[in-house]
């Protein structure tokens, strides 16, 4: 009966945590340069939040040889950039329309969002 | 830089940036290498502000760079590879052959020394995986990572609770799995090596690309000429280029000739011809002259930098058939997880006995088949091929959605003058009206157009020149597009033009219409000469049709399209080009300004069209199409005009692009289909689904190749598009 609990209680962690909990934004400010690492399979920070038409600049710094991380990609923004080895790259943005909007290596494993109010 | 003394003042400016911790300048070079992590952008300010010169050095000593970061990290995942199947191997030969001892007396210890070294392979081989799935989750994330942290970790916590405590769980249940745990990170550390080795290939095209830039380029200074980077080559500097060396940057030449072979950018096999005032491209090679010229665009702004970056953005976007797998990707791992934990709530409640050992077995098997990599690489993978490829025929693909969408079209709308033909006009007909000579048609004609940039017009004012004729000055020159133009020439009113503006200003034509119409049945443009509204004569200008056109329309034919061109010519005219090229259907004296509607009547008909034309004149035309496709030969094209641009002038390059669009989208729609099926089958398989009816369940080292081998056999798929040739496909 325990194990059963337990398991139910696990299933509802797993939704909770990695569907509907949000991780602590990161927020910016105008011409602010959010500097975000990429390393172990994830951006840190992942959620950066900014104004609708402020501009935001992301330094990515990549620090994953693995080739998979070597891109950025901002689908909805048309956007991408190639971040070489352990050298910052900066990409510029100035988003007009609120939303969510998500930037991720090229298969799509290393994932940061972008929260525009 | 002039002397040592500047060496230190510019390291003290580059040190004082943020984020540097190392600077040192090569005076010889002219050079500094900084190491840290400090922009770009601030380094060169600094340098600036200090009252020197600078730019960031790029291309092949980045790209070495690159290669040998990634060829460190390939060795590092084979080595990894081999410590786990050091320890594995003869751990999983002795099972074979029944050597392993139990877990009593001398037995534990055994297992004990075991599971030491698997711990050691699990740190030492599979770290990565523990604190990537750490740090994912930190962030709400989960990713594949994860599932192999969960898989082998748990297998590895399980086996060692057994040997250290064997009361836990039933005789039956007490199977270790240090081995699965062991050889899982080996395989997957070895699949991901094979991944790595199989996508350098994928991105040969961009890495050509890149090798055609020259590193230096030679410039003229105060009358000396001195080798430079090709960074630090500014607008309007004089640079001499020799026989059989690379063209540097873009411009124009000023004193020399030569011929330049221009085939790796416009795939244009014959050399061309350049003198002064030719436009010359930077990465083409100068073959017999020597020459001067005088770079117009340096930098980012050469013709080569922006293919460049063209073909590198296209790589990095996704079609809309992509959009599908990037939703699932994201909410796989999770879901997963929810599998795995509901896999083992129904081994636990309605399993065999040993309960412990078919829970483990079947979760750990789930979390380690499930591939959610081989989803995310589906479509990108394919993608960089396939725009790569295209880019090898002089096609310049701006984006995925483009990619796929040049290969659903039924229709393709092709501009006249310039696309089917070579848009160099020849007068080739002068018809005089009474009272008139053609030597003073042809100067009337040639003294209105002179200075003109339309086709028709140089044609008149080349032949007159040809002619030794005189051209006069012209006074209030108007053009009305679609019509002609008129001007004063020694007080006289000269129109030129066609019917329209003839009957516009009410200019009597008699039985000149009938020589005109003969003139349109054979091709050739009527030009109308009136003089202050008295008909004066006709001249026909002839715009060759290009040499591939007609090859091109039947290899559209032969693939099921429709092609239908659009011209401002006279109908008889237009008529006369479309059948000497085969063309189905003709929309004649079309006005510039109109053909974008023309386009979006055949799209209102239910056609997908593609239009296609030069990127300045039809650009209205070419954005209302679903796919424009923007024509010319390399140096005067305007790249990004169009969805696709067709860099070596030739029609045949939109039968290659459609080809090559079919291709790709069937390449994804293999990787797809195979990522989905894999998971689709294996999740469920792994899970025990087979177990009911055969007895069967999937062993985890299974599992764990097939893993392993998932991605790579998506790469290798897509890596066959390398070998595709457009010519030789059934399309």
């Amino acid at each position: 009966m325990l194990i059963n609990i337990a398991g139910s209680l696990l299933i509802l962690f797993i939704v909770w945590w990695f569907w509907l909990a949000k991780p602590q934004a990161k927020v910016s400010r105008q011409n602010d340069i959010v500097e975000v690492i990429a390393e172990n399979g994830v951006y840190s920070p992942s959620l950066i939040q900014t104004d609708k038409g402020q501009s935001l600049t992301l330094r990515f710094v990549r620090k994953d040889a693995n080739p998979c991380a070597e891109k950025v990609i901002f689908s909805d923004l048309n956007k991408s950039a190639d971040l070489p080895l352990n050298e910052p790259r900066d990409v510029t943005l100035i988003i007009d329309t609120p939303g969510t909007y998500e930037f991720t290596c090229q298969m799509g494993m290393y994932r940061g969002k972008l929260l525009v109010q | 830089m002039s002397c040592a003394g500047c060496v230190a003042t510019v390291e003290e400016a580059l040190k004082s940036v943020p984020g540097v911790q190392q600077a040192t300048v090569n005076f010889a070079e002219h050079t500094a290498d900084v190491e840290g992590t400090a922009a770009s952008d601030l380094l060169i300010k600094a340098v600036t502000d200090a009252g020197y010169e600078a730019a960031e050095l790029q291309s092949a000593e980045d790209e070495a760079e690159k290669q040998t970061a990634e060829h460190r990290h390939y060795k590092k995942l084979l080595l990894k590879a081999l410590v786990a199947a050091v320890i594995a191997i003869p751990l999983m030969a002795s099972g074979w052959f029944g050597a392993m001892p139990g877990l009593e007396g001398a037995g534990r210890w055994f297992w004990t020394v075991v599971s030491v070294l698997s711990l050691f392979v699990l740190v030492f081989s599979g770290r990565h995986f523990f604190i990537g799935a750490w740090k994912a989750f930190r962030v709400h994330n989960a990713n594949m990572d994860t599932l192999i942290a969960l898989g082998t970790g748990t297998a590895w916590l399980y086996s060692t609770a057994i040997v250290i405590y064997p009361d836990l769980v039933p005789p039956l249940a007490r199977h270790v799995y240090f081995e699965a745990a062991v050889i899982i990170i080996g395989l997957i550390n070895f699949g991901s090596a094979l991944e790595m080795r199989a996508r350098g290939k994928t991105s040969e095209a961009i890495k050509r690309l890149i090798g055609l830039q020259p590193k230096t380029a030679r410039v003229i200074r105060d009358g000396k000429e001195l080798d430079i980077a090709i960074e630090h080559v500014g607008l309007d500097e004089t640079i001499r280029v020799r026989p059989g060396e690379k063209i540097p940057v873009d411009g124009v030449i000023i004193e020399g000739h030569s011929t330049v072979d221009e085939s790796m950018l416009t795939g244009e096999p014959m050399p061309v011809e350049k003198t002064v005032t030719s436009e010359v491209v930077g990465g083409t090679i100068n073959k017999t002259g020597s020459f001067l010229y005088q770079a117009k665009r340096v930098g980012k702004d050469t013709t080569l930098a922006r293919i460049i970056e063209m073909v590198r953005r296209a790589q990095n976007s996704k079609p809309a058939i992509g959009r599908l797998a990037d939703r699932i990707a994201a909410v796989f791992v999770p879901t997963v997880l929810i599998i795995a934990v509901i896999t083992w709530l129904i081994w636990y409640n309605f399993g065999p006995d040993p309960k412990a050992s078919f829970v483990l077995v079947t979760t750990m098997t789930v979390l380690i088949i499930a591939c959610p990599c081989a989803l995310g690489l589906a479509t990108p993978i394919s993608i960089m091929v396939g725009v790569g490829k295209a880019a090898e025929f002089g096609i310049l693909i701006r984006n995925g959605n483009a990619l796929q969408r040049v290969g659903q079209l039924t229709t393709i709308v092709l501009d006249k003058t310039g696309t089917i033909t070579t848009g160099k006009p020849a007068v080739s007909t002068i018809l005089p009206a009474k009272g008139w000579s053609e030597d003073q048609l042809l100067q009337l004609a040639a003294s209105v157009e002179v200075g003109s940039e339309h086709p028709l017009a140089e044609a008149v004012v080349t032949a007159a020149q040809a002619q030794k004729i005189t051209v006069k000055p012209h006074h209030d020159f108007e053009s009305i597009p679609g019509h002609g133009v008129h001007a004063k020439i020694d007080g006289q009113h000269i129109a030129l033009g066609n019917e329209k503006l003839m009957n516009d200003l009410n200019v009597l034509m008699f039985d000149l219409p009938e020589y005109a119409s003969d003139l349109a049945k054979d091709g050739q443009t009527p030009v109308y000469i009136a003089v202050n509204k008295k008909i004066a004569g006709i001249i026909g200008v002839a715009d060759p049709v290009k040499e591939d056109s007609i090859q091109a329309i039947e290899r559209l034919h032969r693939a099921g399209l429709k092609v239908v061109m659009i011209s401002g010519d006279s109908r008889g005219t237009a008529l006369a080009v479309a059948r000497k090229v085969g063309i189905d259907e003709v929309i004649a004296e079309v006005l510039p300004q109109d053909k974008a509607s023309k386009v979006a009547a055949l799209q209102r008909r239910g056609d997908v069209v593609g239009m296609v034309g030069d990127g300045i004149n039809d650009a209205p035309a070419l954005a209302q199409a679903d796919v424009g496709l923007a024509i010319g030969t390399g140096t005067d094209v305007a790249i990004e005009a169009g969805d696709i641009t067709l860099m070596r002038g030739s029609l045949l390059g939109v039968m290659d692009a459609i080809a090559i669009s079919k291709a790709t989208v069937r390449n994804i729609k293999q990787n797809l289909f195979g990522a989905f099926v894999y998971n689709s089958l294996g999740i469920p398989i792994a899970a025990g689904i087979l177990y009911p009816l055969f007895g069967v369940l999937l062993n985890p080292i299974v599992a764990g190749a097939a893993m392993a081998m998932s991605s790579v056999t998506v790469v290798s798929n897509a890596n066959r598009l390398r070998f595709f040739s457009p010519a030789k496909s059934a399309v």
